[in-house]
């Protein structure tokens, strides 16, 4: 009682600001070997020939690890198409190929790591290029290049929703609103590049520890290559630098494992540690997708949208990864959070020879949400209607039917976030409808500067689900007599710096009505953990404290009946959801969702182009904040994200080849480049499927803040920006100072 | 292979061992430079010779109207000196625009002019002051003037057996107005896309003397010798201004990079300039 909605010291505080926890780049066993990888570093080539004799001979150099030594060479979170080490060798067709710059070839086992460095570079690849695709427009084109011949076909994602008649509404409608939009690549840059040590552990097993976002999802995908059995794969991760989806996949995981495997089979019973450097990291895991939106959507002169038609086109990059996960949800939040009768969407995943995209924060959300916000902002201008006023008047509501046909589960307050947000910002509500301050209205006469408010609405699915059952195990042990003296909590969610630890802690003291000081965690392990589902969809807080409840309940139980000690272990079952219809996309595709509306204050320099976010209001309502100061962590850190995503950071890559490949290149936002001020608005209304009301919040800031800076800007120079980031160079040529 | 690591505490030991590995030896000062590039260029120095432990080559000193900065005096030691804003005001403002706190409390202006980047922030400022740069070989002793000692980017005179002591300029006149200002991807942190800096003095409403530097729009920084002539003896008026600023951006030659564009660049010199010039005569005339 009482040990949610406060803020606690953070459980994992003491450790991180000592210097006391180890992130995998700080772990060290004696006798260890050190690793380093041979990329492709060319973005598309049939491998013929790999010669590492001379790396073989160097001395001090262990072991030299190839294709042909991977037992089972193929990977993947949804769909195993990606070879651990690329070349000739392995019985898997077209694994003899190279597909992006960071496709890993080789596998250098030393005594240091300069000299896997060294012996590294002495290994010879012969290659027959292949011919580079890059854009996702050409890579649909039947005469492309095929990426995975086996395939058929680049395109490998394809959803569609099929809602009313949208070509009659269009007759209807007194505006329509035609645009192309486009969305960036985006590097996660957690703090903490790639690294891990893999050993056998006293039980034989081969253990891998390092960073991750699903310890079980890692065991699985390392057996299935090494072709072991799950229980001799045991994956644990330590402290982690940070994640963002950026860890959802595998970089060094299978590497490690395998090198650690043969070495023991070849009776070299020593670890195997490797660190990426931030060049590594930033070839070797994949980015936020780039999507191509093009949106055609009408509106009656009262401001009632009618018709939204919207096709799609995400860069998937070379290898599945989580692209189609992505795509679902950029197809369901592409029409934004708002009830449109007609609705017809069609969407498209497709390899090209750049780095694979796949999950980010947001994970499609975003790209789906400023194709949505920007048309209802020109749909706004058009009707000469607030654009406040016209969301308003579309948003939905409690039982609104999606435009996947089925309505919106749990109750849905919308409306009150934007009304919250839309006060705070300087908006008022008249006798005509809600509008923007007089005062607000200015745009500044401060020599070159101009001003400009934007806002924008979202909502956010908690889970993956569209058909996947989400399921998450906790298991709580009561020790003591007449008392609970200790409770030991053990739970597979990861730690990747959000905060998690401490909710899951809080959560068990209060579902036990225990104090926290009595609740000690082992956490994400696979030898002692149960599978608790990835920590990413905004999805950790919600089934965890399902799980965490419902393992407490359990254990209370039995504790009645005088089980000492108590173990209870429970596993949450979320309730059914539907996948997309083909035909129709009908579908129920979520268990949860939580609502955003963020307005954003912007300074734009018309001489120089630079843009300043000089305020963002971001009202959210997250059902119970069980931790309230990590609340606003989350949205202050996503309102950053989502502005370093909007305005300077700019991944380039060009014929294949990535031009940003350090951050004094890609460069993120300092603290100087954050706004002045973040108000935070913590609204909650409680879901009834969520722990103690609780919904997922981590992600869906970072919805609306793309939308809201464009509109913003519009505002202060009169310019729509259809695609951003929205640099310097893009913002004068846009309001006409020069061609680039 | 085995590499030599010396750290002389006296000058002379330092020459004498330049002496003696020529340009096997690199010099490392504050090593924001060296060490960047041997972690992520594979540069795998023979020699290293650390200047760290020569203190008298850590010191701000004055001789009249001459100021001498020893070659390890740091960003943030310029930044943080009483007298050197009043003295050479635009080289405090360029040295506190360089990288972040940490990087200016290691980044020495020795350092700064051995990298010889078109973009450095600390050596526009040099160029304005026409700062002579001191080298020192077992040999021999001399001073060259900056602009004859940075040749192209990353190049520079320096001879293999030279070490950069120093640098000397004259302070400014209580009445020079000055500027400093730079454009990079971001805030803080960021290298310079394009840069200008500036000296002026105004009296009896006429440009008398003016000295205009740019950076990151060139293989070198540049001066604007045409532009300072024509803002010479001019009187002070929009159109004068506006014509500087227009020469200025004409008479640069920035390249398109991974961080910007010619257009950008160029456009970009225009305003700084422009604004550089409107600040200068504004604050030369609420003196």
């Amino acid at each position: 009682m009482g040990a949610i909605g406060k803020s606690i010291k953070r459980v994992d505080a003491l450790g991180k600001v000592t210097g006391n926890a180890l992130f995998p780049g700080d772990i060290n066993k004696p006798n260890q070997t050190y690793a380093k990888i041979l990329f492709s570093n060319v973005p598309h080539a049939r491998i013929i020939k790999i010669d590492a004799s001379e790396a073989e001979a160097m001395p001090g150099v262990v072991a030299v690890l190839t294709a042909a030594d991977v037992p089972v060479n193929e990977y993947g979170l949804n769909n195993m198409d990606q070879p651990v080490l690329c070349g000739p060798g392995a019985v898997k067709p077209y694994t003899d190929r190279v597909r992006f710059i960071g496709d890993q070839i080789a596998v250098i086992v030393a005594e240091s790591e300069a000299i896997a460095t060294r012996a590294r570079d002495l290994i010879k690849i012969d290659y027959e290029m292949l011919p580079v695709v890059t854009d996702p427009l050409d890579a649909m084109k039947p005469d492309a290049i095929l990426l995975h011949p086996d395939k058929g076909s680049n395109t490998f994602g394809h959803y569609l929703i099929r809602k009313g008649d949208v070509s009659n509404a269009f007759k209807q409608a007194d505006v329509i609103i035609e645009a192309e939009y486009r969305t960036p690549a985006q590097e996660h840059v957690f703090l903490q590049p790639e690294a891990g040590i893999a050993y056998i552990d006293e039980e034989g097993r081969v253990t891998v520890e390092a960073s991750g976002q699903w310890v079980h999802e890692d065991q699985h995908q390392i057996a299935h290559a090494l072709n072991l059995p799950l229980e001799q794969v045991r994956v644990i991760y330590p402290a982690i630098g940070g994640a963002f989806g950026g860890r959802e996949d595998i970089s060094i995981q299978i590497a490690l494992a395998l090198a650690a495997m043969r070495l023991h089979e070849r009776g070299i019973e020593r670890p195997v540690k490797i660190i990426w450097s931030r060049e590594e990291s930033i070839i070797g895991h994949h980015k936020r997708h780039p999507y191509i939106i093009r949106s055609k959507w009408g509106a009656t002169r009262e401001g009632k949208v009618i018709a939204a038609e919207n096709e799609l086109i995400a860069d998937g990059g070379a290898y599945y990864y989580t692209s189609t996960k992505v795509l679902g949800n950029a197809t369901l939040m592409c029409t934004g959070p708002y009830e449109i009768p007609n609705v017809h969407v069609d969407s498209y995943a497709v390899y090209t020879n750049n780095i694979p995209n796949g999950a980010f924060r947001g994970f499609g959300g975003p790209q789906g949400a400023f194709a949505a916000e920007m048309q209802m902002d020109k749909l706004a201008e058009a009707l000469r209607m607030d654009p406040v006023e016209i969301r308003m008047k579309n948003i939905l509501h409690t039982g609104s039917l999606l435009s996947v046909g089925t309505p919106i589960p749990g109750q849905v307050n919308l409306e009150e976030v934007l009304r919250q947000c839309a006060l705070k910002a300087g908006w008022h509500e008249t006798p005509s409808g809600w509008q923007l301050k007089a005062s607000m209205k200015n745009q500044g006469d401060d020599g070159s500067k101009r001003r400009g408010i934007g806002i924008g609405v979202a909502f956010k699915n908690i889970g993956f689900s569209f058909g996947y059952q989400e399921n998450c195990t906790a298991e709580i042990e009561l020790h003591g007599d007449a008392e609970i003296d200790q409770v030991i909590l053990k739970h597979a969610g990861a730690e990747v710096g959000q905060g998690a630890h401490t909710v899951f802690i809080q959560m068990a003291a209060e579902a036990l009505d225990v104090p926290i000081d009595k609740i000690s965690l082992i956490a994400s392990d696979t030898a002692v953990t149960g599978n608790s589902g990835s920590v990413s969809a905004s999805r950790m807080t919600f089934m965890a404290g399902n799980a965490i409840r419902g393992a407490a309940a359990l254990a209370l139980e039995k504790w009645q009946n005088e089980e000492r000690p108590t173990v209870a272990t429970y596993t949450y079952l979320a309730p059914k959801t539907t996948p997309y219809d083909p035909h129709t996309g009908r579908s129920e595709p979520n268990v949860a969702y939580g609502y955003v509306a963020e307005a954003a204050e912007v300074l734009v320099d018309v001489e120089t182009g630079e843009l300043k976010i000089t305020k963002v209001i971001c009202a959210d309502d997250v059902g119970k904040a069980i931790s309230p100061n990590l609340v606003k962590g989350q949205i202050e850190g996503a309102v950053v994200q989502a502005l370093g995503y909007t305005t300077i950071e700019n991944f380039i890559q060009k014929d294949g080849y990535t031009l940003t490949k350090n951050l004094s290149t890609y460069v993120i936002p300092t603290v100087l480049d954050v706004p002045d001020e973040v108000e935070s608005i913590i609204l909650e209304f409680p879901e009834e499927r969520g722990p103690w009301g609780a919904r997922g919040m981590a992600e869906m800031p970072v919805l609306p803040l793309a939308p809201a800076i464009c509109a913003a800007v519009k505002q202060a120079t009169g310019v729509w920006f259809d695609e951003f980031p929205l640099t310097p160079e893009r913002i004068l040529t846009g309001i006409g100072e020069f061609e680039n | 292979m085995d590499q030599v690591y010396i750290r002389p505490s006296h000058l002379d030991d330092a020459l004498e061992a330049l002496n003696a590995y020529g340009d096997r030896a690199h010099i490392l000062a504050g090593g924001t430079d060296l060490l960047v590039r041997m972690r992520h260029d594979g540069i795998y120095p023979e020699v290293i010779l650390d200047l760290g432990a020569l203190g008298e080559l850590r010191k701000i000193s004055r001789d009249g109207d001459d100021i001498h900065l020893g070659a390890l005096v740091t960003h943030r030691q310029i930044e943080k000196d009483a007298m050197l804003a009043g003295e050479a005001g635009m080289l405090v403002s360029a040295c506190h625009q360089v990288g972040s706190v940490q990087i200016r409390n290691s980044g020495t202006i020795g350092g700064n002019l051995a990298n010889a980047s078109p973009a450095g922030d600390a050596v526009l400022a040099l160029y304005l002051l026409e700062a002579a740069v001191h080298l020192q070989s077992k040999h021999r002793d001399r001073w060259v003037p900056v602009g004859e000692f940075i040749t192209a980017p990353g190049q520079t005179t320096r001879r293999a057996d030279e070490i950069i002591c120093g640098v000397r300029f004259k302070r400014l006149p209580p009445d020079a107005a000055v500027f400093f200002e730079k454009v990079g991807q971001r805030q803080a942190v960021t290298i310079s896309k394009a840069s200008a800096g500036g000296i002026v003095r105004i009296s009896q409403g006429c440009f008398q003397e003016c000295r205009l530097a740019l950076g990151a729009v060139a293989p070198t920084i540049i001066r604007l010798p045409e532009v300072e002539a024509a803002l010479a003896g001019s009187p002070v008026s929009p159109q004068v201004i506006d014509r500087a600023a227009a020469l200025a951006a004409a008479t640069c030659h920035p390249i398109d990079d991974i961080r910007s564009t010619v257009a950008y660049r160029r456009h970009l010199v225009q305003v700084l300039v422009h604004r550089g010039l409107a600040a200068m005569v504004a604050s030369a005339q609420s003196a």
